[in-house]
């Protein structure tokens, strides 16, 4: 057989996965965007047309204060991840086989129930007499239940937490990956230990957080139900906007409108954080 | 220790180390001069490792001091001991660019940036990397990334040099060059060297001073001759030079050679002044290059095998011998002729200036 053939039917064995990703991924993105500059009608319905007057009421300020809402959650839920899940990660990654599977299974555990379900956990948790003031009382730390649920730091503890594994497994992943000898032969050149973690251990592991800060930026952003269930009907995000809009408020375009610009401002701040963490590898250390 | 007038730059007193309860040193002192180039040599797991880790002070000793131009550094952290080390993996840091990797040291100091390219540039010259600054290690061959690492460990000019078996992942030819310019570098520099391998050739090519190390103990230290030569240990005498250890009783002394009777026939040997008496049981060491072979007994001096064989290796032949006490004898022969074939029965004996006494006297302290 001659070697171009052959490469012609490795191509068929694969074409199904394109042709899948084709239909199902880029197709429904594309019509997304069609629908965004349809022409909403009375009900549920809407009209093919080309309108930018989806684009146009997003202007108002109640929307631009979703967005702000929604990107401000977004930062802060990242960067509590960094904070707890790079120490957490990178510990994880210097324990033994033997500690390493233990904590590998508890931080998987989670994934083994619907995340709605955890949630309600945290419902009952937080909620005025619940288990966190209820201990908190009986400590003698406070005098009246705190009111935590349906606030912004209750929709924090939410985003974080359920974000949180997808963090420490990224960082986890590249610490496990770590050559330890790179760390010896800085100290054995006269690197301090903290000298030799922000010269060595950090930059080698950095691909290990960018992947994280992407795995939990980008869901944060859209995610709605957290928001919805621990912050009550206050805080108000985009995803939350997007869901109301596709049902009760009935206005289609609109919806695929906000979730069109809520993607291109994903990818232009996930463009400009690669550049940057792109720049600052490549200054080096000197 | 003839370490003559020189200066001890590193002395280990009394070094102990245990592993989950496994004793990896027990108890090593040694004593090395400046300027020396000193071959740590061992078989894996006989401590080597863990001794130069105990130098470099990337594993503490359980026991013992290490004192470095006489001042005891054991608890000092790496960054403060003036060592430097090339390990064997390289430990090239990925991230960074040839000159980056020889310059982290400086950077780490604060050296200023103009004395930092001066020098940086310097010692890659040094090892004939001066082109490749601007290279990161993975562009490097094998050989070239391990010239990278002995200027990156030179550069703070440390004043022991610690080499972790840095030739092991070269290939036998570029593993002698090697051996070869590290030895010029060496004496160019005057710097301390002490070399971690498990290769004998390589100790034997480039040490000023062997330490042979077996069971974390050392077995036997002194120049290459003088191990190959007079080899303490049938375990020095088989790791250095793979001599045949025979076994024997003393029958009598004949002014300085000593005659063993075995299961085979007789054997001679030198004595070394050693205080013997009839009937001991002895060992000797003797190479197989220096046993001759023949169809009949030579006089009264002699051993009887069976020839099992033969395998060409290395440029040489090897032929063992099953001798009638049940040990192999392996006899070495250059080229590929040899007149016997397996089977056949035969003699063995050498000069007895050309095997030697093992196992007499205690390791030296």
């Amino acid at each position: 057989m001659k070697p171009r053939q052959r490469r012609e039917r490795w191509w068929l064995c694969v074409a199904p996965l394109y042709l899948f990703t084709l239909l199902f991924v880029l197709g429904p993105v594309l019509y997304m965007i069609a629908v965004s500059f349809a022409q909403n009608t009375a009900g549920t319905g809407f009209r093919w047309a080309f309108t930018l007057e989806n684009f146009a009421k997003m202007r108002d300020g109640v929307y631009l204060n979703c967005f702000r809402e929604s990107l401000r959650l977004a930062l802060s839920t990242t960067l509590l991840n960094v904070l707890i899940g790079y120490p957490f990660g990178y510990f994880m990654g210097r324990l033994g086989a033997r500690g390493k599977r233990l904590m590998l299974f508890l931080v998987m555990v989670p994934f083994w129930t619907s995340s709605l379900i955890r949630l309600y956990g945290w419902l009952i948790i937080l909620q005025a007499k619940g288990l966190l003031n209820n201990v908190l009382l009986a400590l003698g730390l406070i005098r009246e239940p705190l009111k935590i649920l349906y606030t912004y730091p209750a929709v924090l503890t939410g985003m974080v937490y359920g974000l949180l594994p997808f963090m420490i497994l990224a960082v986890y992943t590249s610490v496990e990956k770590m050559d330890w000898t790179l760390v010896e032969a800085a100290r054995d050149l006269g690197a301090t230990p903290a000298r030799a973690f922000l010269t060595i251990t950090l930059r080698l592991t950095l691909p290990g957080l960018m992947s994280g800060v992407i795995l939990t930026f980008v869901p944060s952003m859209g995610l709605f139900f957290i928001a919805d269930l621990l912050g009550g009907n206050k805080i108000v995000l985009v995803g939350s906007l997007i869901q109301d809009q596709m049902t009760r408020g009935g206005n289609q375009p609109f919806a695929a409108a906000l979730a069109l610009v809520l993607a291109v401002m994903t990818t232009l701040l996930l463009a400009l954080y690669r550049r940057a963490t792109h720049m600052s590898e490549l200054e080096g250390m000197l | 220790m003839e370490n003559g007038q020189a200066n001890i730059i590193l002395e280990l007193r009394d070094v102990t180390k245990r592993y989950d309860g496994a004793e990896v040193l027990a108890g090593i002192s040694l004593r090395v001069g400046e300027g020396e180039f000193v071959t740590l040599l061992g078989s894996s797991g006989c401590g080597k490792t863990t001794m130069l880790r105990i130098i470099a002070g990337l594993t503490e000793p359980d026991g013992g001091s290490v004192l470095l131009e006489g001042r005891d550094v054991v608890g000092d952290p790496p960054e403060k001991r003036g060592v430097n080390t090339v390990f064997q993996s390289y430990a090239l840091f990925p991230h960074m660019t040839v000159f980056q990797n020889v310059a982290y040291a400086l950077c780490i100091r604060g050296v200023g940036r103009r004395e930092i390219e001066q020098r940086v540039g310097e010692a890659l010259s040094l090892v004939q990397m001066g082109e490749s600054g601007r290279k990161t290690p993975d562009q490097l061959s094998g050989g070239q990334r391990q010239r990278v690492a002995i200027a990156r460990a030179l550069i703070n000019r440390p004043k022991v040099l610690l080499l972790d078996e840095p030739l092991g992942a070269l290939d036998l030819q570029l593993r002698r060059q090697m051996q070869y310019e590290l030895k010029k570098l060496q004496k160019q520099l005057g710097t301390t060297f002490i070399y971690v391998t498990h290769d004998q050739e390589e100790a034997i090519n480039m040490s000023d001073r062997i330490v042979l190390l077996h069971r974390g103990r050392i077995e036997q230290q002194g120049t290459p001759n003088d191990i190959y030569d007079h080899p303490r240990t049938s375990y020095a005498a088989q790791f250095v030079g793979s001599a045949n250890i025979l076994r024997g009783t003393a029958e009598r002394v004949e002014g300085d050679t000593v005659i063993l009777r075995t299961g085979g026939g007789t054997m001679r040997c030198r004595t070394d002044g050693l205080p013997l008496a009839p009937g001991d049981a002895l060992a000797l060491a003797v190479r197989g290059e220096n046993i001759a072979i023949s169809r009949e007994p030579d006089g009264d001096a002699g051993v009887r095998g069976v020839v099992e064989g033969n395998t060409f290796a290395g440029g040489m032949l090897r032929i063992p011998v099953r001798l009638d006490d049940g040990t192999e004898a392996v006899i070495t022969r250059q080229g590929i002729h040899f007149d016997f074939a397996a089977g056949e029965t035969v003699y063995l004996s050498w000069q007895p200036d050309a095997a030697v006494l093992v196992d007499r006297r205690e390791a030296e302290p």
